[in-house]
Order: structure tokens, then sequence, then C-alpha cells
């Protein structure tokens, strides 16, 4: 019975930081790396050592090269002692206290025999995981008795820095052994730590437990072994760009340390140490009690609160000699940083603005571009690509990446020239009955249609009193159409479980998105008010919405106001807000959403907390999100591009592709519908369906076609083309070329899949002839010459005459369309005056905001001449004052304090004086 | 014999039937009311020097605070580019960071909004406006005197000085064009598309100076270098983020700690007339302290924000 009980908890416990990424991840395979080693655990006593447990170690990490930053790598071991007292959240600072986990840590440098590795350099987030103190008498904790530890290191206060502060001085008075182990940062600073960091931590560093806060978790890992002594976790990799401190970068190596703790090796009665500094020998017992433990808890049993583990096994004394000696270490290499092109700064960038889809293709391109002293700077700015286009119409900048073609077209001739073919895609981070996370999920237009309606009630007190959603699901772990295709997946009340956490931007991805859901006959007739085979209907505030759309409105404005009172939601009853827009919380980016997903941190602000200490004071109180799920029991959605998935580690739903099964039938499996994985097969399968269109001068992606045609069956619908639109016309000679070298760039070389500079990340279909898309990349080669010439030429979509059988490379035919007669060449150079129209008039979706006419709009008491009236440039008269902005108030405060302070103690010394000669007389 | 003396005679004798046990022994000691008189000047007193001292010197910790967890926060933020792009994001947000050698300032960082409360925190970053290095016109504000006095160095900008902000798109150089006081002429126009950055803070005349500022004082720096794309502004101005404008949301909490202090004050009161000097300090002091401090941080929000 016990037996049962220890596994399933250690089952609920094995979940690391995030799911495995499929085995379908797009791109090529990476080194993995082995080390074994042999760890054993002594006890020295008269004279004699016994091995009291050995192990065989083996470790094995799947990536140690071209590593960039907050990526994940995929740790697993075996032969470790199996774990026990094991904490929900391995990355907490309550994971320490686990008994025999296996440690994992970031450390600059490299082990060697020569220059061993110190825990000085590894990186953890809390104070107390390098500080050890007490107030015991005798003094003798584990490692005071550690036998492997120099006699230096055994005494009462080891490694205390010179001066102390004064908090310190406090936090520390009156304890009777501390153990300090500083930092020393990758400048060289020296952070002592010390209790709650009292003498100085790393700015990364966090004074207290931050479980469930929105902060990105920690990296270091206390790791579960399970009752075979095997685990596997997934490791966070910080590089300089995020963690300064710690500082690995492509010339700082770094190394994965792993410290599978085995237990401190004894040497109670100090017979290592010099007669002077033994225990007294009534003291003995003591130390040999402290250090000789062996747990406190069985493998696999839970951690309970306010229990820690026994110190002389757990992992909060990883550093001590006898653990530190047993460590297995991996050597890191990094990746150039993302911001090598701004450290190395040579000229003025070249910027392309738009997409974030090619965000991890532009981080990859950009130094193949800045580190050549024959090209130039390469700087991807991002913004929403609706907003791009708008940019690059008004001719404000030079060249987007989009994904569709303008709504009008551009004033100049531009070409949109295909450089990368990517997509969207579901990511989620979902558990099991039994606490692992779910590998494959399966997804259709209508599931996705119900989240980002708002269709889900999420929360009992919503349901109760919102009688237009009384018989729906609370969220989609409930509904029986997910259970259908889905089986084995628990339901779980969560609020982000109700929604589809998406970018709150106008964005081409959210357009393709409602595109997909569009053409599904099944969500388009369930938006529009029939309901679904189980009776769940849509939210009413989203009936018969037309789509797509480019930015996802949220229109429900249900109050459930029963739950809005005191003491219930403190922040809803001071501030109603409607609840279900709360729940559905999307932000800025996607690269966020990849990441809230990695760590599972809920973004639906339904949270309220109350910073003023006066209890049923509402000053302050505020909505946040809810924080990390917590591990074993996630359930969240998200909408992810394809690139960020590949390298935040993410796993990644099938999309139902075509279904052949009635709209009105009661499902109960996935049989009679398709889904297809946002693999290199399903990607290449849809990117058989891209046909060119003259009109727009691209190959748009016909949603209702893949749908219908049964031959597209197996086409991942989330493809997308990102275009890079440049015009051919007015850019100058110098930015041409520029341009046109960048497309011959991502026509060939860019193309070609691989982790090193310039080549197409992980996440990315390369245009090649083999995956169906010579045709692009030829188109792409061409445009680069037009791009170059800046005649205002457009060369057609299609090659005239013989298609290329395969992208041969760039090869630029030589045979451009001749400048349209009349139009002067080297026109006016956008890049140097950007036409920003004067004053209003620029519509609503004017992205700039309205630059001259914003000078009066801020508080500066510019009077009412500002107020917002278009003013014409030349008009504005000069002469303007500066108005008297006075306060008297300010001017009086303190001289009237300090008067008041001056006479009542004039006045108290008078009274009191006179008051004493009255007695006196 | 006065007739106030014969008052306070009466007084003193009435305090001695009424208070003390019959047969104790009255010291030679000053009557009742004017201790009572002078413990409540010596209340004044206190009172007066505890907010010019606030001022100038206690309310800096929560600034030197807020700043320091703020740092932390836009560090992280900046690295993982998830800091702020336009000014939608709620009161007391990191947004930009300033570095200005000049004036004293290093590394601090603006929040969005300039009401009194997000002052509290550091300088503060005008709603309704472009972030810096967006086009058009910024304004920051901070405080002269109070919470660690950040921007209470501003004036000795001359033209041509430089200082930087840090957001999300970049470091931004700016350099200083004026350092405007009323009735001087404003700045040459801001060419379409160019950028500027208002920086403003209080500032008083002669005796004042340093302490008692009257009125507003402006520095306008325009951008060296390129500008980059702007997002619609989304921060909306309350009438608390105007300039020199107190909040009055500070008000409700000042009642309950004002309540809070007088509780604790009698009751320390109270407890020294059954109890021992010490015990009674001991016990009612620390929550009278307390209460002080919670006090005046929110009537200071009632003062001018860039006080």
């Amino acid at each position: 019975m016990r037996v049962a009980a220890a596994i399933a908890a250690l089952a609920l416990a094995t979940v690391g930081l995030g799911p495995i990424p499929p085995a379908a991840a797009i791109g090529p395979a990476t080194s993995a790396v082995t080390v074994r080693k042999t760890v054993q655990r002594t006890f020295l006593a008269d004279g004699r050592t016994t091995v009291v447990d050995k192990r065989n170690i083996a470790l094995t990490v799947d990536q140690t090269t071209g590593l960039r930053s907050l990526q994940l790598i995929k740790v697993s071991w075996s032969g470790a002692r199996p774990t026990a007292g094991i904490t929900p959240d391995q990355n907490s600072d309550l994971a320490q206290n686990e008994e025999y986990p296996f440690a994992l840590f970031e450390c600059r440098g490299i082990d060697s025999a020569a220059h061993p590795l110190s825990p000085d350099t590894c990186w953890t987030q809390y104070g107390d995981e390098r500080f050890s103190y007490g107030a015991d008498d005798p003094a003798y904790p584990a490692w005071r008795s550690d036998a492997k530890a120099a006699a230096a290191e055994r005494g009462a206060i080891v490694g205390a820095p010179a001066r102390q502060t004064p908090q310190c001085t406090s936090l520390l008075f009156g304890t009777t052994y501390q153990r300090w182990l500083p930092f020393v940062g990758a400048d060289g600073t020296v952070y002592p730590g010390g209790v709650q960091g009292c003498a100085g931590q790393a700015p990364e560093a966090s004074p207290a437990n931050l479980s469930g806060n929105l902060s990105l978790p920690s990296n270091e890992t206390f790791g579960v072994s399970d009752a075979h002594g095997t685990g596997s976790t997934n490791f966070d990799v910080f590089t300089a760009e995020d963690h300064a401190s710690l500082g690995c970068s492509s010339t700082v190596p770094c190394s994965l340390v792993a410290v599978p703790i085995v237990g401190i090796s004894c040497d109670a009665n100090g017979e290592l140490l010099p007669a002077s500094s033994r225990p007294a020998p009534a003291d003995a017992p003591a130390a040999a009690a402290n250090c000789t433990g062996s747990g406190n808890f069985a493998p696999g049993q839970t951690l309970p609160s306010q229990a820690p583990g026994d110190p002389a096994v757990s992992g909060a004394l990883w550093w001590s000699a006898s653990n530190w000696s047993n460590r297995l270490s991996v050597p890191l290499t990094f990746a150039p940083a993302d911001n090598v092109c701004s450290l190395h700064g040579s000229g003025a960038p070249v910027d392309v603005y738009g997409s974030e889809l090619l965000v991890q293709a532009t981080t990859s391109w950009a130094p193949y571009f800045c580190l050549n002293s024959h090209l130039f700077d390469l700087n991807h700015v991002q913004t929403p690509e609706p907003q791009a286009r708008s940019l690059l119409a008004q001719g404000n900048v030079e060249a987007i990446y989009t994904s569709q073609p303008p709504d009008a077209p551009y004033p100049v001739p531009t070409v949109n020239a295909p450089v990368a073919v990517s997509g969207f895609g579901i990511a989620y981070a979902l558990d099991n009955a039994d606490g692992q996370p779910v590998a494959h999920l399966k997804l259709d237009g209508r599931l996705l249609a119900k989240l980002l309606t708002e269709s889900y009630p999420s929360q009992i007190f919503v349901r109760a009193a919102y009688t237009a959603l009384a018989d729906n699901p609370l969220n989609i772990t409930f509904d029986p159409e997910f259970q259908a295709l889905n089986p084995g997946i628990p339901a779980r009340t969560a609020d982000a479980a109700a929604t589809l956490l998406t970018v709150n931007s106008d964005s081409d991805v959210v357009s393709a998105l409602t595109s997909y859901i569009d053409a599904d006959p099944e969500a388009r007739a369930w938006l529009d008010g029939e309901p679904d085979p189980w009776g769940m209907v849509v939210n009413p505030a989203y009936k018969k919405i037309a789509l797509p759309v480019d930015n996802w409105p949220l229109l429900d404005t249900f109050e459930p106001l029963d739950e809005y009172q005191p003491g219930r939601n403190d922040c809803l009853y001071a501030a109603p807000t409607p609840y279900l827009p709360l729940v559905a919380a999307p932000t800025a980016r996607l690269f966020s959403i990849g990441l809230d997903l990695q760590f599972a941190l809920a973004q639906s602000q339904t949270t309220c907390v109350l910073p003023s200490p006066i209890p049923g004071s509402l000053a302050g109180a505020k909505l946040v999100a809810n924080g990390r799920q917590a591990s074993g029991r996630r359930a969240m959605f998200g909408t992810v591009s394809l690139g960020d998935a590949a390298r935040e580690g993410l796993t990644l739903a099938s999309l139902e592709s075509r279904s052949t099964v009635g709209r009105g039938d009661r499902i109960t499996d996935a049989s009679g519908r398709t889904f297809v994985a946002p693999d290199p097969a399903g990607l290449r399968a849809a990117a058989q369906t891209l046909r060119p269109d003259p009109r727009s001068g691209t190959w748009p992606i016909d949603h209702t076609a893949l749908r219908t045609t049964p031959a597209n069956a197996a086409a991942y619908p989330g493809l997308m083309v990102v275009y890079a639109a440049v015009p051919t016309r007015g850019l100058g000679s110098m930015l041409g070329a520029q341009y046109g070298k960048f497309l011959s760039f991502a026509a060939a070389r860019g193309q070609q899949a691989g982790t090193a500079q310039g080549d197409l990340p992980d996440g990315f279909l390369p245009m090649t002839g083999a995956n169906g898309l010579g045709t692009l990349a030829n188109f792409t080669a061409r445009a680069a010459t037009a791009v170059s010439a800046q005649q205002g030429a457009v060369p057609p979509l299609v090659a005239p005459g013989p298609t290329p059988s395969s992208s041969s490379g760039p090869a630029p035919t030589a045979s451009t369309t001749p400048a349209a007669p009349g139009v002067p060449t080297g026109a006016t150079n956008l890049g140097g005056n950007p036409q920003v129209p004067v004053g209003g008039g620029n519509g609503p979706t004017n992205p700039v905001p309205a630059g001259p006419s914003t000078r009066g709009a801020s508080p500066t008491a510019r009077g009412a001449a500002s107020s917002g009236a278009p003013r014409t440039i030349d008009a504005e008269p000069v002469s303007a004052r500066t108005p008297l902005l006075g306060s008297t108030v300010a001017g009086w405060a303190l001289p009237l304090m300090f008067a008041i302070a001056i006479a009542a103690s004039a006045g108290a010394i008078a009274i009191r004086l006179r008051a004493g000669g009255s007695r006196t007389r | 014999m006065t007739a106030v003396d014969i008052r306070l005679t009466a007084l003193r004798r009435l305090g001695a039937a009424s208070g003390r046990r019959v047969g104790q022994r009255v010291r030679a000691e000053v009557p009742v009311s004017v201790k009572v008189l002078t413990w409540a000047l010596a209340g004044f007193a206190f009172v007066g020097v505890w907010l010019v001292l606030f001022a100038v010197a206690f309310s800096a910790l929560p600034e030197a605070h807020a700043q320091h967890d703020l740092y932390n926060s836009f560090r992280a933020q900046l690295a993982a580019g998830t800091a702020p792009l336009s000014d939608a994001v709620p009161e007391g947000t990191p947004v930009a960071l300033i570095t200005a050698k000049q004036a004293g300032i290093t590394g601090l960082v603006v929040v969005q909004g300039t009401s009194s409360s997000a002052l509290q925190l550091g300088p503060g970053h005008a709603p309704g406006g472009p972030l810096p290095g967006q086009p058009g016109v910024s304004v920051i504000a901070g405080r002269a005197t109070s919470y660690g006095a950040p921007f209470g160095q501003i004036s000795v900008f001359s033209k041509g000085d430089r200082f930087d902000v840090t957001t999300a798109q970049g470091v931004f150089h700016y350099v200083v064009e004026t350092v405007r006081r009323p009735g001087d002429a404003f700045p040459p126009l801001l060419a379409p598309g160019g950028t500027q950055l208002t920086l403003v803070t209080a500032e008083g005349d002669g005796w004042r100076s340093g302490w008692a500022p009257t009125h507003a004082v402006f520095v306008d720096a325009v951008l060296d270098g390129h500008a980059m794309v702007g997002n619609p502004a989304g921060g909306v101005a309350t009438s608390a983020d105007g300039l020199l404008r107190g909040d009055t949301r500070g008000m409700y909490p000042l009642v309950l700690w004002l309540q809070l202090l007088v509780v604790s004050v009698v009751g320390g009161i109270w407890a020294r007339m059954r109890w021992g000097l010490w015990q009674s300090w001991l016990v009612a002091a620390p929550i009278a302290l307390a209460a002080l401090w919670g006090a005046t941080t929110n009537a200071w929000l009632l003062f001018p924000n860039l006080l």
C-alpha cells in the first residue's frame, strides 16, 4: 500500500520544467553528451572508513553546442539514489530541501584537473541556497563534519565577509555557526550573499521564495530520481543576454554541473582535523547525529510543508565538499548572442520592420550579415504586420516582413519576396491523469473557436449567474468534444484552460488563425448560433462574428456581481470589470506567449492582490495574472510561432484538416477526422497547395480549399509564408543594393537548415525544390535583382520559360522588366526624409502618434492653443512663452512645518519656564 | 498674583483633588494644565520636525527601495525584450531608464504615470505621450525635494549637455536644448517625425531653493540619432497626473492611519497611567511610529507631486 502511494507521488513529481518536444520537431539533430561517474558516501570512525552508499551515475545532455539563451536542453540520468521528500516545483526555493535530489546547476567555466570548478561560479536564485547558519549548541551542522572538506572549511564561521552590513549583523545575532558561499559574477564582483542576501546578492537573485510568482523560474533544478534511480528534466540555459552576472556567452564557456546528492561523508569525531579543532568528546554524538542521517522520508514521498529534509542528505548542502566532489560536469558552448550585432555595431543598420514569425530566422541571419565586413547590419524591427504595411505604404520605412499583401496596393512598385515559410502553432502545457505532460493533442476549429469566444464560463460562479452560458462546460477540459478527441486528460478547473492565449495587437497570425476557424464548417455553424452536439452555445457577444480579423476583440461584458464582493474578490468589488476578458488576458508578443507556455505561467488576470497591510483596505488593490501552474496539474493553451516553439521547446497540437463526421454527431473518438502536426511533412504538404496569385503578387493560403480538397488532408493548416516587401523604386542605389543582397541571401544561403550563423533554424520549412518551394525561392532571387536595380520593375511570380525543377541557388536572371517610361531614376530617398504627413487626417491606422501635433498634448501647460486641433507647422508662433506653473502649497509646505516646529518648541519652553518661575515665586 | 496665576492655582488644586489618592505627597511640580499644554506644543513641534525630516531625509528610503526593485525587474524585462513599447501599461510600471551624470542621475527607473503616488517610486512618464525614442514629445516628471529628490538637480543642465534614456527599443542619446523657466521662450519647433524629451520638476528661488519649490521648471532635450517606430499612446492622464497636483487617493488610507495613530498614542498614555514608563514606551512607540509613517506616506500624496 505504502509503496503504491510512493510510486504515485513520484509519478506526480517527476514532471520537469516543461514538456518534451515531440519527436517530429523540425530541424537537424544535435550533439548529445553522456558522462559517467561512480560516487560514494563514506563514514570515518576510529580511523576506519566505511562505504555506506555507492552509485554508478550516467548523465546525458541532449544538446551541448550552439546553445542560445532561454533554450531548454533535456537532461536525463540513471543510477542515482531515489529522491525522497519531493516538492512540486523543482526550481523553487523549497526544492533544495528534497532528500537525495539530482541537483543541476549552470556554472561559469569548464572543469579540468588543473582548474576545477568551484561552487562560487554556479548560479542559484535564492540566498539560502548558498548560506547555512543556525544557533544550535553544540554547533555541529553536517558540513562541519564533512570528511572531504579542508580543515579551514570546517570551522564554526566559514567565509564570512570582512565587513558585515548592519542588516547581516542584526539578522545573524546569536548564531553559533555560519557558512558563507559567495557568488562570483562574470565581471569579478563577489556577492557574499548571507541570510536573505543581506551582504549583497547578484541583481538577478531573489531574496525570498518566488514560486508562484510571474517572473521566469530560475534554472537551478533539484531533479527527482524515481525508484529505479533514473530521472529527466528540461534545463533552461541562461546566457549573458538574460543573465549578466552568470555571463555565459559564445566567448565565455560554461558547464552544466550535476551534483547527485548521496549524503555527506562523515568524520564526526574530527579525526582528520588537528587535535585543537576537534569537537569536544561531549559534542561528538551530536555531530554524528547531524551528519550520519539517511533521511526523514521514504523515496517518492512528498515533502510536508514546514518539514525540510535531513540536511545531511538534502540538496541544501549541494556546495559541501562531499557533494561537490561527486559532481559530473558537461561543458556547454553557446551561439553568438542575439545582440552581437548591436555590440559589434558598424555603420547605420539596414532596417526591416514587421513580422514576429520571422524572429528566430532573423536572429540567426543578423550575425551572418553584421560580422561580415563586406555586408552590413541587418536589423529586424518587430512590429505587427498590419502596422508595418501601413508604415511601408506611407513611406515611413524602407522594407517590411509581412505575411499578407496590403489592402490597397503600395503606392510605389513593391515586390513581395518570400523569405521564409513557417506558420503558427497552438502550444499547450497540459498534464494527464498521471501528472505527465501530454505528448499529443488534437484540436479542431470549433474547439479553438470555443476558447477564443469566451464561451467557457471558466468558474462556477460565472456559469451560475450567466444564463447564456448556463449549459456550457466550465473549460475545455470539461468539454465532451475535447475529451472525445483526447481521451485520458482529466478535467481541471483553471482560468487558463478556458481560453487561448493570443496577442492583443493586430497580427497576421490572428488573421491566419481566424481564417482557419472560419473555413471549418463546424466552427462556422457553431459561431453562427447552432449549439454543438452536446448543447454548448457560443457566447452571445460573439454570435455571428465576421472572420477573419486582424485583432481578436474582447467582447464579453458580463460581470458576476455576486462574486464581486469584499472577501471574495476585493479588486473586482472595488472596480467591477467584465470577468471573461480578464480570463482571456491576451499579451503583447508571441515570444512571451511561448515563455508563458514554457513555464506554465497562467496569464488570466483574475488574482487579486491587496498590498495595503490594513485589513479591508482596498488601497492599491490590483488584479494580477494567476501565475505559475503547479507541475503535474498544468492546463493552458496559447498561439505561438513555429520558430519560437522550436527554440522554446514547446509541444504543439495537431490541428484538424478534414472531417467526414456529420456536424450533429456526438463523437466519442477522433475517427473520421484528420489531424496534422506542424512537422516537416505537414508543412511540406501544405506548401504543395500554394498557388501564385498575380493580382496580389503573393502565394496566398486558401483555407477553404485546404478544407474541401481531399488531397489536402495531410496539409498543416497553420502554414504561413513570410514575405519581404521592398519597393523597387525610390530607395536609392545604396539601399537598393543592400536589400538586393539580402534577398539574394534569403533565396539561397538563408534557406540552409542548421544552427550556425546564417542558417535557417528549426521551425521553418526551407524554400527548396525538395520541399516544393523552388518557385518561391526563384522569385525571391529575381526580386533581388529588381530591388538592386531600383528601376520600378516587379518581376512575374513565375519565371517566364521553363520553371526551375529545383532551387538551384540564387542565380538571378538578368532579364528584368525595363523601368516604366518617364520615371526618373534615383528618385527621392525615402530613407533620409521620412514623409510623415503633417497634422491629422491619417486615419485611425496611423501608427505614428501624429508626430507634429503631439507636441502640446503633454501636460506641460501649453494651454488651450494645443488642444488637439491640427495646426500647420509654419503657422505656429515660436514666440510663445512658458507660462508660470506655480504652487503655493509646494512653496510653503515645508517652511510652514518648520515654522510651526520652531514656534511650538519656543512656546513649550516659554510656558514651562514661566510655570516653573511662578512656582518658585 | 495675576489672574492667570489664580486660575492655574485653582486648576492645580482641582487636579490634586481629583487625580491623586488621599495622603499622597503632592510633589512640587508644574501644574497638569501646563504639562498638557507643553506636551501638546511638543507634539506640534515633533510633527513639524518629523514632516520636514520625512521630506528631506526619510522618504528617500522607500524611493531607494522601490528603485532597487524596479531596476531589477526592468533590467530583466529589457533583456527578455518584454519591456513596454508604449505607455499603455498600468501606473507604476517601469518604462525607461534614465542616466544623466551632470544632474547626478545614475540609472533611475522611470515609471508610468506622474501622479503623486507614481512619483513616490521615482521619475514618472506623463501618460498619453510617446515613450522616449519615439516620435513626438515625451514628458518625464520627477520630484525636486522629497522621495530622494530624483530631479532635484536637473536645472543645472545647460545647452549641449547629453544624457541617455534606455527603453525596450534601445538606448537613446538626448542633447539638452533649453532649461525653461516661466517666461522663457519655447524651443524651436520639432520637425515632423522629430523626437523631444522634456524633463519637469519644481524649483524655488532664494532661501527656498532646495526645499520649498514654488514653480515648475522644464528641461527640453532633442534626440541625437534615429527615432524608433512609435506606438499609439495608450495611457490616459487623470487629474492626479497634472503637474504640481496632489493625489486625493491618499485621503482614505490617511484617515485610517491617523485613527491608528490616535489609538496608539491614547493607548500609550492609558498604559502609562497604570503601567511602567518603559513598558508603555516599548509597546506603544513602535505602533505609533508605524502609524505615523503610514499616515505621513499617504498625507504626502496630497501634496503637489513635484515636491
